[in-house]
């Protein structure tokens, strides 16, 4: 009878693709929307996935790691000294502006590298040598900053530009993640980025350290926390921790969020609609399959067989057009769109609740068809 | 609507069924709705029907014939009364195996045909033989050979909506026999022909669906088929008002 059920359901060509329409969409809408809410997360703490360090030591009261609060410059020491620490390197975060040689002025995000050990420099450089950093005035700056400060021909390697009336030197490009405010990020040393600032009392944003291989991180952490009162957090920790103080402090969770449960609710009401008009207009075949001996039982495997088919058919072609439009969005980073398999699988858990409901409101009719509804 | 003038009564209640009777049907009473709008539609019906016997049910509209229909044919619960079809006690049965038995002995003929308009001739054919469990392959070699024994050979790979009234009532009539019932159950099968596609189907549901180990019972008010029939059964008002005997020269 399965095979009955197949036909039965692509017989009916416009029903069939008006309800692989509606959870197509469904399936796109929550993916895609999903997706590009997950991206913008990424971006948010792509300072800290860009740095790439195993323990971040910040100001015990901090939220995020774009909300830079300074801590004493001692702090590098103390850290240091905590047992379980094999390193750790000061590193300076702060927002300044760039005047370029045609007048132009950029805000940038200045990041000072501890000069000896470059830790936290972006791992893939796209033209010239990271190491040259270590040059007079020479600064790296990530291609963001090329794409939002004129473009290749405006500036690149060899341009000269002004730091707060101070001269820096572009010696490399390095390919970094996107950041949430796409404001370009400068690197330098971190002795060369304190004297591009003005000067203040505290000037050391964040201690990045590691643990001594084979000691679990939270536990160096912990201790850190203990021993210094500092803040001490995993990579990890960090990324969620500014994950979340994004989605508390700003309307973006709501508005993704709301989006998404619009998607589930709009598909779940055009899927369960079409699918129970599909039933029972087909009532008086399924009346004439009962009366030929076909069990409620035999019946409801037939709903189920079909609300599934079309069901895993319109998952295959929503994922299938939301990843083809992440793919073009999203190339060259022009879009966050991150498309990640527990997104997938909570969206077909979703389809199949979908597609289970609709199945079962039209088995309930069908348990309850009488036979006899052939001869009237 | 004497053919004959004769008049046979149902058996009394208390009779067993001889092995020549098919259907057994004693004091059967069916009503619809509740209260103040409860319709008595069957007040104690008394039948028989013989094996080998083509049986038609007549009356006028609203007399109670398709009701009777479907609760001969198990499809429709009864209130009050005893069902005895092919052997079997329907009154006593669950709803599970009562439909298990009507997909096993019997075989339905629908006023609307209700083929699956998806499924093609041969497919629609072999539904009953998917329903009892055959593979799709053999199902439907069946349901082809079952069509060409109803002359419909060049027509089994055709949809429904590709063949004419005619042709579909007669796939609908392969359909109801590709599992050899034994009791064939006919409603108003020539209500949606014309006259000489009604009288087609009538001689194949004679010629074709009658047989030593089977009966049928037609649903009509088509009095041009009377002539197939062996016996009439008359409803008015919820009650058989006679059963009679046809000649077929008296009617043809």
């Amino acid at each position: 009878m399965n095979y009955v059920a197949l036909r039965m359901l692509f017989g009916d060509r416009a029903k069939y693709l008006m309800l692989l329409c509606g959870l197509t969409f469904a399936v796109m809408l929550i993916v895609q929307q999903g997706s590009i809410f997950w991206g913008l997360m990424m971006w948010s703490q792509s300072s800290i996935s860009n740095i790439n360090v195993p323990i971040w030591v910040t100001d015990p009261g901090i939220g995020q790691v774009d909300e830079v609060k300074p801590i004493a410059d001692t702090a590098v020491d103390r850290v240091r000294s905590v047992p379980g620490v094999e390193w750790a390197v000061p590193l300076y975060k702060g927002v300044l502006r760039a005047r370029l040689s045609n007048g132009d002025y950029h805000q940038i995000t200045l990041t000072g590298l501890d000069a000896p050990t470059l830790i936290g420099r972006p791992a893939e450089v796209l033209e010239g040598r990271f190491e040259d950093i270590l040059e007079p005035d020479a600064v790296v700056l990530d291609q963001w900053a090329v794409e939002r400060m004129g473009g290749p021909s405006v500036i690149g390697i060899g341009t000269l530009f002004e730091l707060n009336d101070k001269l820096a030197r572009v010696v490399a490009i390095a390919k970094t993640q996107k950041s949430f405010t796409n404001i370009p990020v400068v690197y330098t040393t971190y002795e060369r980025a304190i004297r591009y600032v003005p000067r203040e009392r505290r000037t050391l944003s964040y201690v990045l350290a590691k643990a001594i291989d084979g000691l679990p991180v939270t536990e160096v952490t912990t201790r850190i926390h203990e021993q210094t009162g500092l803040g001490a957090f995993s990579a990890e920790e960090f990324g969620w921790k500014t994950i979340s103080w994004v989605l508390k402090n700003t309307g973006i969770g709501i508005n993704f969020g709301t989006t998404i449960v619009l998607g589930f609710i709009v598909g779940m009401a055009i899927a369960g609609q079409t699918f129970y008009l599909f039933t029972v207009e087909n009532l008086k075949q399924f009346g004439a399959l009962k009366a030929m001996g076909a069990s409620t039982f035999t019946l409801a495997r037939m709903i189920l067989l079909q609300a599934f088919t079309v069901g895993l058919t319109g998952y295959g072609v929503g994922i299938g057009l939301a990843t083809g439009f992440g793919f073009l969005s999203a190339k060259g980073g022009g879009l966050p769109f991150v498309e990640t398999w527990q997104l997938l699988l909570l969206v077909l858990v979703a389809l199949l609740g979908i597609c289970t409901l609709s199945a079962l409101i039209s088995i309930t009719k069908l348990a309850r068809l009488e036979p006899a509804i052939v001869f009237r | 609507m004497s053919m004959d003038g004769s008049v046979e009564q149902g058996t009394s209640a208390q009779e067993q069924p001889s092995p020549s009777v098919a259907v057994q049907v004693r004091g059967l009473v069916k009503s619809f709705g509740a209260g103040d709008t409860t319709v008595t539609v069957l007040k104690g019906i008394d039948l028989d029907v013989h094996f080998g016997e083509l049986l038609l049910l007549v009356g006028e509209s609203g007399g109670g014939k398709t009701t009777l229909l479907s609760a001969i044919a198990g499809i429709l619960d009864i209130d009050a009364g005893e069902l005895e079809v092919l052997g079997a006690s329907l009154t006593n049965m669950t709803a599970g195996t009562r439909t298990s038995f009507r997909g096993q002995r019997m075989g339905f003929v629908f006023q609307q045909f209700n083929l699956l308009p998806a499924l093609t001739a041969a497919e629609n054919v072999a539904i009953p033989l998917l329903i009892q469990g055959l593979s799709r392959t053999e199902a439907v070699s069946r349901g082809r050979l079952m069509l060409e024994r109803m002359g419909l050979g060049d027509r089994t790979e055709f949809l429904p909506r590709n063949l004419s009234g005619g042709q579909q009532q007669r796939v609908a009539v392969a359909r109801a026999l590709v599992n050899d019932p034994q009791l064939l159950v006919c409603d108003e099968p020539t209500a949606a022909l014309d006259g000489p596609n009604g009288q087609k189907i009538m001689e194949l549901i004679r010629d074709v669906g009658r047989a030593p180990n089977r009966c049928v019972i037609v649903v009509t008010h088509d009095s041009r088929v009377f002539h197939f029939g062996d016996r009439m059964a008359e409803l008015t008002d919820g009650r058989i008002v006679g059963i009679h005997p046809i000649h077929a020269e008296a009617t043809a």
